[in-house]
């Protein structure tokens, strides 16, 4: 998990919020990213149920994968700005 | 050699001023009051222009839902900016970028006109009736200070004040030149009766209103002239008919730079205006008997001409709104078949014009729409070039048995298409963001102008890559050349894959859109693009591939590689959300090239 670039964007983030270049992010927001990601998550594993060519289940074993990479991540963030 | 119109317009108006400076020192101060009046409404609508960096415009988007609110909504504004034609100006610029609807442009443009009637009220019974000027000084000595703060919001408040103060200026001039005129010349010897007043009046308020471009100042100067007892009030009448056909001038000198729509607003604003002046003429005299009915309803002395001149301007366009209204979707009709939407041309920008990059919000909708315009024609060459039917292709239930049955070769120039289709729009997005970003636009829109451009610029350097890779995937697949057609089948099933996702993508309800979901992709490619990399040095070894062809395969592997890369990073700056925080939570999360590489 890729969470030295996450952290590094964060950074980034705040800089640019103390400079008054971005919108305040609120523990809601990440909320949403959450939810969304785990709607996506949920209709990946039905998905992946739902296949029989393996070439196809293996690519979307990958995106779940991803996703919840995405889903770990967004939880990171959540402590952070919480 | 031709002269037009406009060549002689300019020397005719100075040469009559200059004689009528000549003549009559009260003329001077009539014509100064004239110009300070209009030079306010300059400032006015300047200052209103610095508040449009959103406020306005998410109005106007909540505001044309239907029709009556968007009635309501030309009423409102035009009472508050007092300026008809800055709303007719931004209608007709929303109407250009797509915003707003045909029947809801003609909505806000009816009640503009009944708006802008409250312009005489305030004159009438505010300005004729107390010492104006007393009020200008202030305003203007406010507004200067504001004028030069640096804050967008200040500066605008400060043209605003500073725009009432030469209003109320200029008005007290044409006051105080019609008061001494009096003195010298009676203007009402000139004064005509019957029919022929009634007509030449009107002609004369039309005339003065094309020049001066603002109804307003027609009706300004009327009523001070009818104060001043130096228009008898049934010429008075005329004239303000005539400053209602006259004042539609200003929204066809706005549609000329607009598209078709904008030049359909600006007809229909004309019909409406010459109907509503047409039915006003044949019922003068009953209309007169309602204003008098009204006036004395409301309290108005029989013998104050000038309010009943007000109460006659807003009767007679409320007349025309309740005879219109009914036949607006007709009136629609009719416009459109006057004006036809223009053939779609695909290489010409469709949204992309003068007329929207007036405001923030066209701006940044329009460079959007005029962005997925562009995707639109990349798509097809994409999937021409890779000998596919896009129809086909986004109906498939398997992706890769339609690209190994797809082999006949979709004949076109692709060098030739992308010139007319994707150079020339791209090259008209590129000229576009850079005169926008020229302007005084608030940060955001800046940034996301920029972020516009750039996408597309992705999505040209994705068709370019396409053109690369044509030669060989047609050369190879037309005919089965065993391996190498399997490695090019390979990779057009996964470019035609990426374009179906995106397109899938596209149709998710926003709400429940994450750009995120596009990481994946971006995942699925870069481990795709490694395994077939492997695979050919595998090939290669085996002997099942020369060296010679793998070199080229491993060149055009890169091509599609760049391809779905251009095009996936494309749609995740296409589709950020529009809530601004909920868009940073996502660039936080956001996978980059590196992490891509390392989730499997």
């Amino acid at each position: 998990m890729g969470l030295s670039k996450t952290a590094e964007k964060l950074d980034e983030y705040y800089a640019r919020m103390e400079a008054g270049k971005a919108t305040k992010i609120k523990p809601g927001h990440v909320e949403k990213a959450i939810t969304k990601l785990e709607s996506r998550e949920r209709d990946l594993l039905i998905e992946i149920e739902g296949t029989r060519k393996t070439s196809k289940k293996e690519r979307l074993e990958q995106k779940l994968a991803t996703t919840r990479d995405l889903i770990s991540r967004a939880k990171w963030l959540m402590k952070e700005i919480g | 050699m031709t002269f037009s119109t406009k060549t002689f317009i300019l020397p005719v108006i100075i040469l009559l001023l200059i004689s009528g400076f000549w003549v009559s020192t009260e003329f001077q101060e009539i014509a100064a009051g004239v110009a300070i009046f209009l030079f306010g409404m300059l400032m006015l609508e300047d200052g209103f222009r610095l508040f449009s960096g959103g406020f306005l415009e998410r109005i106007l988007e909540r505001a044309t839902r239907s029709v009556p609110r968007s009635l309501a909504f030309g009423v409102v504004t035009t009472t508050i900016m007092q300026s008809s034609s800055l709303v007719s100006v931004i209608t007709i610029s929303f109407l250009s970028a797509g915003l707003i609807s045909l029947l809801a442009g003609i909505g806000i443009i009816f009640g503009a006109n009944l708006g802008t009637t409250t312009g005489a009220w305030l004159v009438a019974g505010f300005g004729m009736k107390v010492n104006i000027s007393a009020y200008a000084m202030p305003l203007l000595a406010l507004g200067v200070v504001f004028v030069f703060q640096k804050s967008k919001y200040l500066k605008g408040t400060g043209y605003v004040l500073a725009g009432l103060g030469f209003l109320f200026l200029g008005i007290h001039y044409m006051k105080e030149g019609f008061e001494t005129f009096k003195d010298t010349i009676d203007l009402t010897q000139f004064a005509l009766g019957g029919l022929l007043g009634l007509i030449v009046y009107t002609l004369i308020g039309t005339l003065a209103t094309v020049v001066m471009q603002s109804s307003h100042a027609t009706m300004v100067l009327t009523i001070s002239a009818l104060a001043a007892g130096q228009i008898t009030y049934d010429n008075a009448l005329a004239l303000a008919i005539g400053a209602n056909v006259g004042t539609t001038i200003t929204a066809i000198i706005g549609s000329l730079t607009a598209n078709y729509q904008g030049k359909r607003l600006a007809l229909a604003h004309l019909a409406f205006n010459i109907a509503t002046a047409a039915v006003a003429l044949a019922l003068i005299s009953p209309l007169r008997d309602v204003v008098d009915l009204i006036s004395s309803w409301v309290g108005i002395a029989p013998d104050d001409f000038t309010l009943k001149l007000a109460v006659f301007h807003t009767v007679f366009n409320a007349l025309g709104i309740a005879l219109m209204l009914p036949l607006m979707r007709r009136l629609i009709a009719v416009i459109e078949r006057i004006i036809h939407e223009p053939k779609r041309d695909l290489s010409q920008p469709k949204f992309l014009s003068e007329a929207v990059d007036e405001f923030p919000a066209t701006i940044e909708i329009a460079m959007q729409k005029e962005v997925l315009h562009l995707y639109d024609n990349a798509v097809e060459l994409i999937t021409h070039g890779l000998n596919l039917h896009r129809h086909e292709l986004f109906e498939a239930k398997d992706i890769e048995a339609l690209v190994k049955t797809s082999r006949s070769e979709v004949e076109f120039d692709i060098d030739e298409r992308y010139e007319q289709r994707i150079k020339t729009l791209y090259s008209a997005i590129v000229e576009f963001a850079t005169r926008a970003t020229g302007r005084e636009l608030p940060p955001d829109v800046v940034a996301r102008v920029y972020q516009l451009r750039d996408v597309s610029e992705r999505i040209v350097r994705a068709v370019k890559a396409t053109k690369h890779l044509r030669r060989n995937a047609t050369r190879y697949t037309q005919t089965q050349h065993g391996a190498t057609t399997d490695l090019y089948n390979g990779l057009r099933t996964q470019i035609a894959r990426i374009l179906v996702e995106i397109n899938q993508f596209e149709a998710i309800d926003p709400e429940e859109r994450s750009r995120l979901r596009l990481d994946e992709e971006l995942v699925v490619i870069d481990t795709e693009y490694h395994k077939t990399n492997s695979m050919i040095e595998t090939m290669i070894r085996e002997e099942r591939v020369t060296a010679s062809v793998a070199t080229s395969f491993l060149n055009d592997s890169n091509y599609a590689y760049k391809i779905m890369r251009e095009l996936l990073e494309a749609a995740r700056d296409y589709y950020t959300d529009r809530d601004d925080a909920l868009s940073e939570v996502e660039q936080i999360l956001a996978m980059e090239e590196d992490d891509t590489k390392t989730v499997t």
